[in-house]
């Protein structure tokens, strides 16, 4: 009797109601859960991504920029006849040693200023520089180096890999007869507002025939003095970026780097 | 009793079964999002490692260079073989750049273990060169491989340095004075390398004294003359002149010497004038003025010392690391010779010991039993009135200068590489 009489009874609507709702505020719990996981997985995937491609951009640069001016011939003796490490004043174009190109008044890109004899305290989105790297003491055309931002943002970073044509008018940015590589891929990152920048405004740069000036950015040396000025090139490479597929995802980097071959020149 | 428990259990059972599903399947799918996410971040993290040990590396190896940079401004090939410290084949095998066990005394190791645990192993490669204008270089290669702490990442730093020679044209005699040379003292001047003691630019006055003599090589020496020049095998000695006989090894009267200006005198063994050889090439500038202590420069090895002002009654070793007491001599390894640079007079009483070149901007005076291997050289007079001078001239003392207190240049115009 008490058995069959307890299979029939079943469950009550409030039974069946408290039930429902307890199994909906538990799912709808683990749902929540289960979007934050998601998106905090996602958001963190998308940053460790662009995190990894920037970090490897500015590495690669930063890497290859320090070894500017090294010269297989390397005679310690006269430094300033180093062809990687040239500064032309009267055609800035001939100028090896690690330059950076900047952006105009007038909004043109990489303009060369010539009368700018020192070429610190600039900014720039393209640098160019030199290193022998088959150690032969030729400046060759694959041995003239850079890196270019052309300031939008489906522009990627550029690379220069060869610039034929001798020295003359090649040590600039935006030449057709230069061979320029992508560095990064536009479809994985976008290179956005102030985008990348180099700047040499650490540098320091010492006259050594000048006891009284020994500060050579400060005050300039006479061409035609014989002045042997030495400057020690530092380098500091902004990147501002975010991900092509997800432009809420943006981080800016910065990373400084002492080129290990000093700059000597005599005016 | 079984039958009741049973139909509540499975009704039961089969609506709770619905939720776990549901709940296992999300929590599976969280597990798996999850493991993704890791891996992607340890991924990333491996990645970063990497880059950390690599540059580890880096700057070890850079830190490697940095040092021995540092070791070649106190001379490099110190015991003087021939054959520079480092690992690689052809290099000193008991000579090292490194101290590995804190006691500055003397160096063990050619690898440098950093804080981090990154360490580097540093060889240096001869490149001495001369230029077209006949200027001897020195130029030493830095080669320095650093590794991460773990081992994992190597990387390689190779760097020319010069030095810069603080003696680029050494005296030839044991004794050069622009002024005059009396001795009233018990005084001897040995050259066992030629055939020239004294050479000055006024009188030369040896009479004073029946013990005072010059000694040149001798002819009958069974290597002569191939034991000239060379300080390590010298040729035996036979005497050149005393009071009485003034032989071919002095000269005096010298035009050359007494018309040129002190500045001119100086900057003939220098290369540049004083002024600027005190800013740029002097390692220990001592103002006797200003207070400074001389005792300083008692064992002073391997510096180029500039005394402001008269040295009165030194009484100490300079250029050997052990102090040398009376008739003794600094031998092998201890002799680090120094340049000192009087500007002033040098008085000299006790026993001194000079190891290296003494240039006297003044005079020579004094009561002292003072001892000079290598050479003395002054702008004045030596005149050492009841003292007695010992010089004995030793070339490759004199060659050692050239890797003292050295200043390096052209440390990175266009050497360094890393690849």
């Amino acid at each position: 009797m008490l058995m069959s009489r307890n299979v029939q009874r079943g469950f009550t609507l409030i039974e069946l109601l408290v039930a429902m709702a307890v199994g909906l505020v538990v799912l709808g719990g683990v749902l929540s859960v289960y979007l934050t996981t998601i998106r905090t997985s996602h958001a963190t995937l998308q940053a460790s991504r662009l995190n990894q491609e920037m970090a490897a951009i500015l590495n690669i640069m930063a890497n290859d920029i320090r070894r500017a001016g090294y010269w297989g011939d390397g005679n310690v003796s006269t430094p300033d006849a180093n062809p990687f490490s040239q500064v032309d004043t009267a055609t800035a174009a001939n100028t090896t040693a690690v330059r950076v190109h900047y952006t105009d008044d007038n909004g043109a890109n990489y303009t060369d200023k010539t009368e700018e004899v020192i070429f610190a305290n600039r900014q720039g989105s393209c640098i160019t520089y030199a290193y022998d790297r088959n150690g032969d003491g030729d400046l060759d055309d694959d041995e003239k180096f850079g890196f270019r931002w052309d300031g939008q943002s489906d522009d990627g970073i550029l690379m220069r890999r060869s610039a034929p044509g001798g020295t003359g008018g090649t040590n600039i940015c935006n030449s057709n007869t230069d061979i320029w590589e992508s560095l990064t891929d536009t479809g994985t990152i976008e290179i956005t507002g102030t985008g990348l920048n180099f700047s040499l405004e650490d540098s320091s740069c010492l006259n050594t025939d000048n006891a009284a000036q020994p500060d050579c950015y400060a005050n300039i040396p006479v061409a035609g003095s014989g002045d042997a000025t030495v400057e020690s090139l530092r380098l500091a490479i902004s990147l501002n970026a975010r991900l092509a597929d997800d432009p809420d995802v943006k981080a800016e980097m910065t990373q400084t780097v002492q080129v290990r071959n000093l700059l000597v020149r005599t005016y | 009793m079984i039958r009741i428990v049973t139909p509540m259990v499975t009704g039961r059972h089969q609506r709770g079964a619905a939720t776990l599903l549901i709940a296992l399947v999300v929590l599976t799918t969280i597990t798996f999002i999850s493991f993704y996410t890791a891996r992607t971040v340890m991924t990333e993290q491996k990645v970063s490692s990497n880059v950390l040990r690599s540059r580890m590396a880096f700057e070890a190896a850079e830190a490697g260079a940095e040092s021995a940079m540092a070791y070649l401004g106190d001379g490099r090939d110190r015991d003087g073989d021939g054959k520079l410290p480092g690992v690689l084949a052809g290099s000193d095998d008991d000579e090292f750049l490194f101290d590995s066990d804190g006691n500055p005394a003397d160096n063990e190791s050619n690898t440098l273990v950093l804080d981090d645990g990154s360490r580097v192993t540093v060889s240096l490669v001869n490149q001495d060169f001369t230029t077209a204008s006949g200027i001897n270089v020195i130029a030493t290669e830095i080669q320095a491989q650093g590794w991460s702490d773990d081992q994992a990442a190597t990387r390689t730093v190779i760097q020319t340095v010069a030095l810069v020679s603080p003696l680029p044209n050494g005296p030839q005699n044991p004794l050069i004075t622009r002024g005059s040379v009396v001795v009233n003292g018990a005084s001897t001047v040995i050259n066992p390398e030629g055939n020239s003691t004294i050479w000055s630019g006024d009188d030369v006055d040896l009479t004073a004294n029946n013990s005072t003599h010059t000694e040149v090589a001798n002819p009958a020496d069974a290597n002569y003359p191939d034991c000239l020049g060379d300080a390590d095998n010298p040729c035996g000695t036979i005497q050149g002149s005393d009071r009485y006989v003034a032989g071919l090894d002095i000269i005096e009267y010298d035009t050359s010497l007494k018309n040129l200006s002190k500045a001119e005198f100086f900057e003939n063994f220098f290369g540049v004038p004083p002024a600027k050889y005190r800013a740029t090439r002097v390692t220990m500038d001592i103002d006797v003025g200003a207070g400074d202590d001389l005792n300083q420069i008692k064992l002073a090895t391997r510096e180029v010392i500039w005394v402001d002002g008269d040295i009165d009654g030194f009484n100490g070793t300079v250029g050997c690391r052990v102090a040398v007491v009376g008739a003794g001599t600094c031998s092998g390894d201890d002799r680090q010779p120094s340049i000192l640079i009087v500007d002033g007079d040098l008085d000299l009483n006790g026993t001194p010991h000079f190891y290296g070149l003494v240039y006297v901007t003044g005079d020579i005076l004094g009561s002292g039993n003072a001892t000079f291997h290598g050479s003395l050289v002054t702008e004045g007079d030596a005149t050492a009135t009841n003292g007695s001078l010992a010089i004995r001239y030793n070339s490759t003392l004199l060659e050692m200068l050239a890797e003292s207190g050295g200043q390096i240049a052209g440390g990175g115009g266009g050497s360094w590489r890393d690849f």
